[in-house]
């Protein structure tokens, strides 16, 4: 957003308005209000991607309780890795972009997808097939894969990380979606929404040597998306985050959506087939910092079986 | 006879081979990677011989057919096909255009046969003995690469970037930023010091590079004695325009006996476009018996209000030039040492505790494909194409990592990157054969070297909280993690699943040494390929909540 500004005060000034697309006016607002009925969980299953994501987001209020006319969208997937689809490294293509058609029906004047990617981004781009699959439904890919794209900011309420670079889209975009896969990891024990978010800040090392459940349940109390969808269709079960082969994976034929990361990944921990969502120490800690609510046995769930 | 013609021809081809060499070694996105770029390259002389000389392939036969082309008319490589000799005719161009226009270009230049035929020695009788050290340095192409790829790169994705980022401050992604891992500062001095040696040598006597140092250039021009066509003063025809010899880049032209040295004349075809009387040109001829020049051919001293004056003073600033530059060179290679190594050394720890122990590593990780180091050393000229191709940017030059003779060649930096599971794309690009083309199923059962785990550097050991950033990576769960205490886990190398790929050792977070490093193998192993057991797990149709 800085550059941004320089270069407009550098003398682009009749351009400015073009320049400033992105930061819309009415940031983050919700187009339509949740009615009553509206449950903090739908969990569904035993579909395919795109039919799941159809009826979870409509017993969730649709997406226009979520987009409104003429705003921006940012859409978050996993595309951490360079492996195809079958692997489910990455979230599923067919999720994402039936995610980006939702987004503009619901009248988004634009849709960006990124991931700050761990493999080289245009090979994991490429190979997840969500480079397709975003330009077939009309969305925008983002490059995350420059420090010039990530601002620094600061998590008031963090404790081992209290700033990190977080990437200009996610700044400034006006809806927030994270559509994160559920996986297994082998140093946070589980990758879900909140382990997503790593993939809008620039330096993930520094998370890694300061005390990793700490700082993904520290970012979580700062950075809320409006909505999360876990992508449960293929769930890899061992050997995450990368995988080694199509053997690690399970068709699960789930999908989770709230607008509480906290309880997506609680949810998703279940399904995982862990007993406790405590088992995973930044769902535990997020919990008790407030991020979120894992107690899902007072949560008002929306089960579908299709 | 008119065959100013040819010089067109010359300029359109020449120019065609650069843009596409240069084009593979910016490697913008893999648009320098043609059928084309490929067909350039296959006539590069010692890239060409190299691979030769162990495939016996006619896919890597292009010096043979180079050999025949100056059979038949000289040293056209070394002005149409050679990348190097194409750019120095754009800097004499260049420089020509910003000085006080000339009349006399250049001069008559007496040959120096011992330094071009002792470079030529050396460089045959050190490759045969086992080291590439004088090709390396001097072979034009391989110069050439690590001009464009070294220097030239970083310049493209500068300004790529800067318009990416200009186009952004309007709202529109696009072109997406490229990346340049930096080399050791110490490997780019080479092609810097190389790139301004040659253009003082240019200054000073246009292609003069091309007849003294340059290894092919002393080669063909031994071939282009036997020449079945040469380019011919014709006697009775020429008025002694002179034209010819102030024109003559190679200053091979001798008007006192009317005379082309041939075996320097690097076919730029400029004395065909200004003979007066259009003369100058190809005429058959047979083949001469090799001797040196009679000494009375020889420039002698002369009084200094003789013509060739100018030309001497000229000469033997160029030799204090020319000693000035062996020293610039041998100061640098010394102070290689000093400079600062981008190991796996990193500068500011970002954990709590910095670690301790140093990782010991006895040998570099050489490219998949290169079987074994000795044989990579033998075959490898450094021209950095595959530092170029590599997109993860672990394929660095090294210094002194491989020893004297291995100098610039490529290794595997894994505080650059690492390499990737899913490609094999140095093997694919690499001109000399040093990296051999693998499969990509071949390339992930090859194992470079073995990862190590240190675990008295871990963050797990050290600050006692979670991390994992190693088995992330780790494409084949060599490393993995197994239960630590109080619900963390801590890595474990299995040696026989790793293939050396240094992912592990990329990711890791621990400074300043890391707590996972991986040591090269001296020949490449095999590693086991993962295998995929099936899971068991009952799938419910219910929800567990």
């Amino acid at each position: 957003m800085q550059r941004r500004r320089f270069l407009t005060a550098l003398g682009v000034g009749a351009w400015a308005g073009v320049g400033l697309t992105l930061g819309g006016s009415g940031r983050r607002s919700c187009a339509g209000e949740p009615s009553a009925g509206t449950p903090d969980l739908v969990a569904i299953r035993n579909g395919e991607p795109e039919a799941l994501f159809d009826h979870g987001i409509e017993a969730l209020g649709g997406m226009r309780r979520f987009v409104g006319k003429g705003q921006t969208v940012v859409v978050k997937p996993n595309i951490g890795w360079n492996v195809p689809p079958e692997r489910a490294a990455n979230t599923n293509p067919r999720l994402v972009r039936r995610i980006v058609e939702h987004c503009l029906q619901a009248g988004a004047k634009a849709v960006y997808v990124f991931d700050h990617t761990c493999d080289a981004w245009r090979d994991s781009y490429r190979a997840s097939g969500i480079e397709r699959a975003v330009k077939d439904a009309g969305g925008k890919l983002a490059p995350g894969n420059s420090e010039g794209y990530f601002q620094t900011v600061a998590i008031p309420g963090g404790r081992r990380l209290r700033r990190t670079q977080e990437h200009e889209l996610a700044l400034e975009a006006d809806v927030f979606i994270n559509v994160p896969v559920l996986k297994s990891h082998g140093g946070a024990r589980l990758s879900v929404a909140m382990k997503n978010l790593m993939g809008v800040v620039w330096d993930r090392g520094e998370w890694h040597s300061n005390d990793l459940h700490q700082c993904i349940a520290d970012f979580a109390t700062y950075r809320k998306p409006d909505l999360n969808v876990v992508d449960a269709w293929n769930v890899m079960l061992r050997h995450g985050p990368r995988g080694v082969s199509t053997a690690d994976v399970v068709n699960m034929r789930s999908q989770l959506l709230s607008t509480d990361l906290v309880t997506a990944d609680a949810a998703a921990a279940r399904l995982f087939g862990l007993k406790q969502p405590e088992e995973v120490g930044y769902i535990r800690i997020a919990g008790e910092m407030g991020a979120g609510r894992m107690d899902l046995e007072n949560l008002a769930i929306r089960r579908i079986v299709l | 006879m008119n065959q100013a013609w040819l010089k067109k021809i010359r300029v359109v081809v020449s120019l065609v081979f650069l843009a596409l060499t240069t084009l593979l070694f910016v490697d913008f996105d893999r648009v320098g990677e043609t059928p084309a770029a490929t067909a350039a390259l296959y006539p590069q002389f010692v890239p060409s011989l190299l691979k030769f000389s162990q495939t016996i392939a006619w896919g890597a036969a292009g010096f043979l057919a180079v050999l025949v082309l100056t059979l038949l008319f000289g040293r056209v490589y070394c002005s149409t096909l050679c990348p190097l000799g194409t750019l120095q005719d754009i800097v004499i161009r260049v420089a020509d255009q910003l000085r006080k226009p000339r009349k006399v270009k250049f001069r008559y230049q007496r040959p120096h046969d011992v330094l071009r035929y002792g470079v030529l020695a050396l460089a045959i009788g050190l490759f045969l003995s086992g080291s590439t050290l004088a090709l390396s340095l001097l072979d034009p192409f391989s110069n050439f690469g690590r001009i464009a790829g070294d220097l030239l790169r970083p310049l493209y994705v500068v300004v790529h970037n800067g318009f990416g980022q200009l186009l952004e401050s309007f709202g529109v992604y696009g072109p997406f930023p490229l990346h340049w891992k930096a080399p050791p500062l110490a490997a780019l001095i080479f092609p810097a010091v190389f790139l301004l040696g040659l253009i003082g040598l240019i200054a000073a006597r246009g292609r003069l590079f091309c007849n003294t140092l340059c290894p092919v250039g002393a080669l063909l021009g031994l071939v282009s004695r036997f020449a079945l066509f040469k380019i011919r003063i014709p006697q009775d025809a020429c008025v002694l325009c002179a034209q010819c010899a102030i024109h003559c880049k190679a200053g091979c032209i001798r008007l006192k006996t009317k005379e082309v040295d041939f075996s320097r004349c690097v076919a730029c075809f400029n004395c065909m476009t200004v003979c007066e009387t259009l003369g100058i040109g190809y005429a058959w001829s047979g083949p001469v018996p090799f001797r040196r020049p009679s000494p009375v051919a020889l420039p002698r001293p002369q009084p200094s209000n003789s013509p060739d004056a100018g030309y001497r003073a000229a000469l033997s600033r160029d030799g204090k030039a020319r000693r000035a530059l062996l020293r610039a060179g041998a100061t640098a290679l010394v102070g290689l040492a000093s400079l600062p190594r981008s190991s796996s050394v990193g500068a500011k720890p970002s954990n709590r505790v910095p670690t301790r122990l140093a990782n010991a590593k006895t040998w570099p990780v050489a490219p998949p494909g290169a079987r074994d180091i000795a044989r990579f050393n033998d075959l490898c000229t450094a021209c950095h194409l595959c530092v170029s191709a590599c997109p993860y940017g672990v394929l660095q030059p090294s210094l002194l990592d491989y020893g004297w003779s291995g100098l610039l060649q490529p290794r595997l930096d894994f505080a650059t990157g690492y390499c990737s599971y899913e490609c094999n794309r140095c093997g694919q690009v690499c001109p000399t054969g040093a990296i051999l083309p693998l499969a990509l199923v071949a390339k992930q059962t090859v194992q470079l070297g073995v990862a190590h785990f240190v675990r008295d550097n871990c963050i797990v050991y050290t600050d006692h909280t979670a991390c994992g950033a190693c088995d992330e990576y780790c494409p084949t769960k060599a490393v993995h993690m197994i239960p630590y205490r109080d619900g963390l886990t801590i890595p474990e190398v299995r040696p026989a699943l790793c293939v050396g790929c240094g992912a592990c050792e990329n990711a890791c977070p621990a400074r300043p040494y890391r707590a996972i490093y991986v040591d090269g193998h001296l020949v490449h192993q095999q590693a086991l390929r993962p295998s995929a057991k099936p899971l068991e797990h009952q799938p419910d149709s219910g929800f567990p909540f």
